[in-house]
């Protein structure tokens, strides 16, 4: 038997190779399997493939933006859990993403134990909670 | 002239022997003369009333007056022309009558009524000249205060010039106070020289030029152009000068229209400051946020291989590593601060003690930089109620800024002395005096420049004195740098409405 079940599974959309090579080699030694898209489009699809316990999603990004992203996630995945990376001064794409149930934001750039904070304080939270 | 060439002649004398002989003349005379008569004064008044004649032909005494009684001086004063007729002898009278607004005397006659016609003839083209006359003055006196009013009132000021001293001829009311003179005759009394400096900004000097401009006035009839003038008490302005090439009186001369620019230039450097400003906002929101991602893979990096490190990692390399964390964060740390305000403008506002605002903006410049060897002195009006609206992290930035640059210019050691107080009935004052290197009279007027900072190298970003002045700005506020020079500290002001004011101008 596998023990997969066991590791949860997040999916980072960033289009900034080093931000996603950063979440492997720190997400990974912390016991979560990490998926990496490098853009909207393909962070939509391997959402529905692969159905992650959690996105890391990243605000600003070329082509599809976070937002973008993430209201056609919601269009077919309600539940999964949603960190957005946030850079100076998003507030207002971020009162955009209000209606999105997004668990928790983070501006960039973080700091490694913040990162993890954030990560297993959603987990810790029951799926479908808005935090206010 | 009466219609259809008649003219009409009315006739007044209490001797109806006379007005009869008179009559036969004109009869005589041929059809173009209509003849009324009356035989009294008060007759003469009701007819001449009722049909105003050509000419009246008048006696000069009657039973129930005399005929200066009719008469109106001056002589345009009258509706028609009037010729007073007397007896022999009663010249005296008749130059009266004249000075009274008679237009001529006729001596009573048999030779004088033959010559009738013919003297009333004369009489009415002298009129006529005398109307023309009185017209064209007319005119001329109305457009004379028509162009004196134009003069006078003007907000520009105007004045004339003449050859070959160039020296002023005249000025208006707007010249004597745009130069600061008391009087016209004042005014007068300067050379065009001594108004302006020695030298225009482009570093000619002011009498070559100046003669420059007025050559190509006289030459080309008018020449536009920007001046430094200089008041008579000695303050420099900016203006905008015409002058106009003008013959007069067979003087060739230049009339000169002055307008101060001051105002408008002020508020184009504003503007321009603002624009200035506003370009440089964008280009940093748009470096920043190219920054954000490379900084977090270097912080991230760098916290990941520190982590990694063993007992067996050398400690020099552990050093190296944590050195770069450092510097990566500060980088975070100045790119924060870069853009962390003017975002936050107009979103969110609210009321604010002045002095709780203070004391945090102390604890956070004490936690950033060593304010230990500082001596730091708060003063505040108790009683006075010293809330303010607005936006607490934009205000927070305008004071850690403020009060960061003064710690800078103090170094380690030093004395800082911050009193918040009331203005007035409208603002606030947060007074801000450093013991620190102080600043020339050139820095305190680069201060609010963008990237115009005196600091070297990491010691400030250069935009952030003229950030804090815009946030004050956006707030109603206002903020000025003093010093007394190098050595000297600085003080920084600045004013904040309200919190009531500013919620009744909202």
């Amino acid at each position: 038997m596998n023990d997969q079940p066991l590791l949860r599974k997040i999916l980072a959309i960033d289009d900034e190779p080093g931000i996603l090579e950063l979440m492997k080699n720190l997400l990974g030694p912390e016991s979560y399997t990490v998926l990496c898209a490098t853009g909207g489009a393909e962070g939509v699809r391997l959402n529905t493939l692969e159905n992650p316990d959690l996105i890391i999603l990243d605000l600003r990004m070329p082509v599809m933006g976070g937002i973008d992203t993430l209201r056609r996630i919601r269009k077919t995945d309600r539940d999964v859990r949603v960190v957005i990376l946030t850079g100076y001064g998003d507030s207002d794409s971020i009162r955009d993403a209000a209606d999105l149930n997004v668990s928790e934001y983070l501006s960039k750039p973080f700091e490694n134990s913040q990162l993890i904070h954030v990560i297993s304080n959603v987990f810790e939270n029951p799926i479908g909670e808005i935090k206010c | 002239m009466t219609q259809g060439g008649h003219i009409s002649v009315l006739i007044a004398d209490d001797e109806p022997a006379h007005i009869e002989a008179i009559r036969r003349v004109f009869e005589a005379a041929g059809s173009q003369f209509a003849v009324k008569s009356a035989a009294t004064l008060g007759e003469y008044r009701q007819l001449s009333a009722a049909e105003p004649p050509d000419i009246a032909l008048l006696d000069l005494n009657f039973s129930d007056g005399s005929a200066v009684e009719v008469l109106k001086a001056p002589l345009g004063a009258n509706l028609f022309p009037i010729l007073i007729m007397t007896s022999h002898g009663d010249e005296s009278k008749a130059v009266q009558a004249i000075k009274l607004g008679a237009l001529d005397y006729i001596v009573k006659s048999p030779e004088t009524f033959a010559g009738m016609p013919r003297a009333v003839e004369r009489a009415l083209r002298e009129w006529r000249l005398i109307l023309e006359r009185g017209a064209a003055e007319r005119s001329l006196r109305e457009s004379e205060e028509r162009y004196r009013g134009l003069f006078d009132k003007s907000h520009d000021a105007l004045m004339t010039l003449e050859p070959p001293s160039w020296k002023f001829t005249s000025g208006n009311p707007a010249a004597v106070a745009m130069f600061g003179a008391k009087t016209i005759r004042e005014f007068i009394s300067f050379q065009p020289g001594e108004l302006s400096p020695e030298r225009q900004p482009d570093g000619r000097a002011s009498s070559e030029k100046a003669r420059e401009m007025i050559e190509t006035a006289m030459r080309e009839g008018s020449s536009f152009f920007e001046w430094m003038h200089k008041r008579i008490s000695g303050e420099d302005f900016p203006a905008t000068v015409l002058l106009t090439r003008t013959d007069a009186a067979g003087k060739r001369f230049l009339q000169a229209t002055v307008r101060d620019i001051t105002e408008r230039d002020q508020l184009q450097k504003k503007l321009m400051t603002s624009e200035k400003l506003a370009v440089m906002g964008r280009l940093t929101a748009d470096v920043a946020h190219e920054l954000n991602n490379p900084l977090a893979v270097v912080i991230g990096g760098a916290q990941l291989l520190l982590d990694r490190f063993d007992a067996q990692t050398p400690a020099a390399a552990k050093s190296q590593v944590e050195t770069v964390l450092r510097h990566a964060k500060r980088c975070k740390m100045i790119l924060g601060s870069l853009l962390g305000y003017g975002r936050t403008i107009g979103k969110k506002e609210e009321i604010i003690s002045l002095s709780d605002l203070i004391r945090e903006v102390i604890k956070a410049v004490d936690y950033q930089y060593d304010m230990s060897g500082i001596d730091i002195v708060m003063s505040h009006d108790q009683k006075a109620d010293m809330e303010i609206a607005g936006n607490k992290t934009a205000l927070l930035s305008v004071f850690i800024n403020v009060i960061r640059n003064a710690r800078q210019a103090m170094g380690k050691k030093g004395r800082l002395a911050i009193s918040i107080e009331k203005e007035d009935e409208l603002q606030l004052r947060v007074k801000i005096s450093d013991s620190g290197i102080g600043m020339s009279h050139e820095q305190l007027s680069k201060l609010f420049q963008p990237f115009a900072s005196g600091w070297k190298d990491e010691a400030g970003s250069g935009i952030g004195l003229a950030t804090s002045r815009g946030l004050v700005e956006t707030h109603g506020g206002s903020m000025l740098a003093q010093s007394d020079g190098p050595g000297q500290g600085t003080t920084f002001t600045i004013f904040l409405p309200h919190a009531l004011n500013r919620r009744t101008l909202k």
